[in-house]
């Protein structure tokens, strides 16, 4: 216990004279967090988009209002001919080209169907799918209305009514969605590399082969590493969190006492993946890239960017191994939907026995031989 | 699972340290060669060899930082390297070629480390540094952050560092590598002062054949064979043929040249303005009648150094043979 005091003592003694170290390990968390957090955002507006109006009536012109209305679209210019719309688009000064045709006007008030349509740049799906939706809405705002006219119906109430409630989330804000997962892929980034080359940098210093030769066991050699660094991430996440709660005004809806518990076990299971891939690598080049075969998917296949649902198996049973994974159950339960753990039992006990396997797995890999 | 390894036989009396047919392979490279020795308790016991000739690989398989390929050794009374290897490395100081404490800890930091990491005791761990630093004469220097130190001051602070839990079992792995005559005479006399007042045994290589001169015991080491051992003393003795001396009035250049290639003669080489050459077994006369026409030849004492030359000379030609 004493050496263990020893070990996790003279690791913060190390971190105080670095002070650039000390300032990145704020800073860094910081600022991805406010990057991502202000740029990732899905809910896209103001999609640049020309229109070719053939029709120039009353009519087009009240589509085209709608359309800006909405704030999805904004309208940069008109062109007069189909053929002025390809370059515009190719180029990307455009994502959005609505074409009303010649009839349009005469049409709805005909009782044909009036025809206009909308070129979406689809290269980018999920701009096209937004553009889409709202495309159709407005089509069929259109015809309701136009439907309403024609038969006189004086009802303020549609005849079928579904609204959709969108709970923990009621303004569909990309950022609620977005940040508390973020932490846990800020916390994956910042930390993993700390540990992968806390051993090889002692190796390449000579002064692991100097604690080798003391009575030290492998166990105190990894804990030691790994504790100071857990007290660093959950300064780390207190600050993410703050971000969170204060600037990005997303607030914890379960137990904060809980949200800490779970990330305890996530940041000691980060931490003992870079300990495990430092006891692999030979200089602190290859422990940063390896853990770089990490970080990709945990971004990719933890859940964060798509849905594990949508996953082919093969790739479903990777992300058993991507420990943010589970973080990212806990932390959406606890933080967006109020849970507590003992509903998130499972992804919390998952987490639990992934930590325990991972530092167990850096404990025997590490020898107290230099060969 | 392997078995584990029955006890050790008991070491005679007078014995600490035996190493038993010692061998260390890297793939097909045989880094040391089965070699064994016996290291008396409380002497301090050197090995040498020059660079790359397996001396680091051999001590360091004695720490407990490399395992044997095979053999084995026994030490503190009956301890095995492998099989007790805890136990081994919590009795033992070590202080490697390559400075290894924290350049980014003052220099007290760092030995409060390492002497909690050996279990020492708060007070104990006070009365030990203050002590050392007074002994080794660096008291002013423990506020000082250890990467801030010249050569000489942090390998007294390493060899502070190795002996805080008062090992019964010092290592040095050339210790004085890089550090001036006085610093090196200095440590050395530290060295006989440990060992002599605390009994504490010593191993160490080195390729300086001054401090080799200074050692109880020596055991030289090349191409990871041990081809020599015995006191500096016994270690002369044994060289093969006699050394002539003669003092030299001509250039000593042409002389040299001239005695270069005769059969007598194992080897030549100038000393100063003499000319020394070691005479085949046998052939004293003959060659002290080739030096006389420079002057009166004497017997001269060899040094480790002519004894080296020739033991390298020899086991070279062996190996040849062996080939052939």
């Amino acid at each position: 216990m004493k050496r263990l005091l020893a070990l996790v003592v003279k690791e913060f003694l190390q971190l105080k004279r670095d002070k650039i170290s000390l300032r990145m390990m704020v800073m860094i968390p910081l600022m991805q967090t406010f990057i991502f957090g202000y740029a990732i955002n899905y809910d896209v507006k103001h999609l640049k988009t020309v229109i070719l109006d053939e029709c120039r009536s009353f009519d087009s012109r009240e589509l085209v209002a709608k359309m800006t209305a909405s704030e999805y679209f904004d309208v940069i210019g008109s062109i007069t001919s189909l053929a002025e719309l390809r370059p515009e688009m190719d180029s990307g000064h455009v994502v959005c080209g609505l074409v009303i045709d010649r009839e349009f006007g005469k049409d709805r008030h005909r009782g044909t169907a009036a025809h206009a349509f909308l070129v979406v740049n689809a290269s980018d799906t999920t701009t096209a799918t937004q553009a889409m939706a709202i495309a159709s809405g407005i089509s069929n705002q259109m015809s309701i209305q136009t439907l309403a006219k024609k038969a006189g119906w004086k009802e303020r109430l549609l005849p079928v009514d579904l609204r959709v409630r969108p709970w923990y989330n009621p303004d569909l804000r990309t950022a609620t969605f977005i940040i508390p997962g973020l932490l846990g892929l800020v916390l994956t980034f910042t930390l993993i590399q700390y540990t992968a080359i806390a051993l090889v940098r002692e190796r390449e210093r000579g002064t692991l082969e100097q604690l080798q030769v003391t009575p030290v066991t492998r166990f105190e050699i990894i804990i030691g590493k790994i504790l100071p660094f857990l007290v660093i991430g959950l300064l780390q996440m207190s600050l993410i969190l703050g971000l969170m709660v204060f600037a990005f005004d997303v607030p914890i809806a379960g137990s904060v006492l809980q949200l800490y518990l779970a990330s305890v076990l996530f940041i000691a299971a980060v931490l003992g993946l870079g300990m495990l891939l430092s006891t692999m690598a030979k200089t602190q080049m290859q422990a940063i890239q390896l853990s770089f075969i990490f970080l990709l998917p945990s971004v990719f296949l933890s859940g964060y960017v798509f849905p594990i649902e949508g996953m082919p198996l093969f790739f479903r049973l990777i992300t058993y191994l991507i420990p943010l994974k589970y973080y990212l159950l806990l932390v959406r339960g606890i933080v967006l939907r109020g849970a507590s753990i003992t509903q998130l039992w499972e992804p919390l006990l998952s987490l639990a026995g992934f930590t325990v396997l991972i530092i167990g797995a850096a404990v025997a890999r590490f020898k107290k031989t230099a060969d | 699972m392997k078995r584990p390894s029955p006890a050790p036989a008991p070491l005679p009396e007078g014995i600490f340290l035996r190493a038993d047919r010692l061998t260390r392979r890297f793939g097909d490279f045989v880094a040391v060669n089965r070699i064994s020795f016996d290291i008396p308790r409380g002497k301090v016991f050197g090995f040498l060899g020059p660079n790359g000739s397996g001396k680091s690989t051999a001590i360091r398989m004695l720490t407990g930082l490399l395992l044997p390929s095979e053999g084995t050794a026994t030490a503190f009374g009956g301890l095995d390297v492998r099989r007790d290897a805890e136990a081994w490395k919590s009795r033992l100081g070590y202080m490697s070629q390559k400075f290894s404490l924290y350049l980014d800890l003052t220099v007290e930091e760092n030995l409060r480390f390492f002497g909690t990491v050996y279990g020492l005791s708060e007070a104990k761990l006070s009365d030990r540094i203050a002590a050392l630093s007074g002994r080794l004469r660096f008291l002013g220097l423990l506020g000082t952050l250890t990467e801030s130190l010249s050569t000489g001051w942090r390998q007294r602070v390493a060899l502070a560092a190795a002996l805080l839990h008062q090992p019964e079992l010092l290592f040095l792995d050339e210790p004085t590598g890089g550090v001036d005559p006085r610093g090196r005479r200095l440590f050395w006399d530290l060295i006989y002062e440990l060992a002599a007042d605390s009994g504490m045994t010593v191993l160490v290589t080195t390729h300086y054949m001054d401090e080799a001169e200074q050692c109880d015991t020596l055991a030289f080491i090349l191409n990871g064979d041990l081809i020599a051992q015995g006191t500096p003393h016994g270690v002369k003795d044994g060289l093969r043929g006699r050394l002539l001396e003669v003092p030299l009035s001509s250039d000593p250049f042409t002389a040299l040249a001239a005695v270069r290639n005769a059969p007598d003669l194992e080897d030549s080489y100038l000393f100063g303005l003499r000319l020394r050459a070691l005479a085949h077994v046998g052939r004293t006369s003959e060659a002290g009648v080739l030096l006389s026409k420079f002057g009166t030849p004497v017997q001269a004492e060899p040094t480790l150094e002519d004894v080296f030359v020739d033991l390298a000379r020899d086991y070279a030609a062996k190996k040849v043979t062996v080939a052939a």
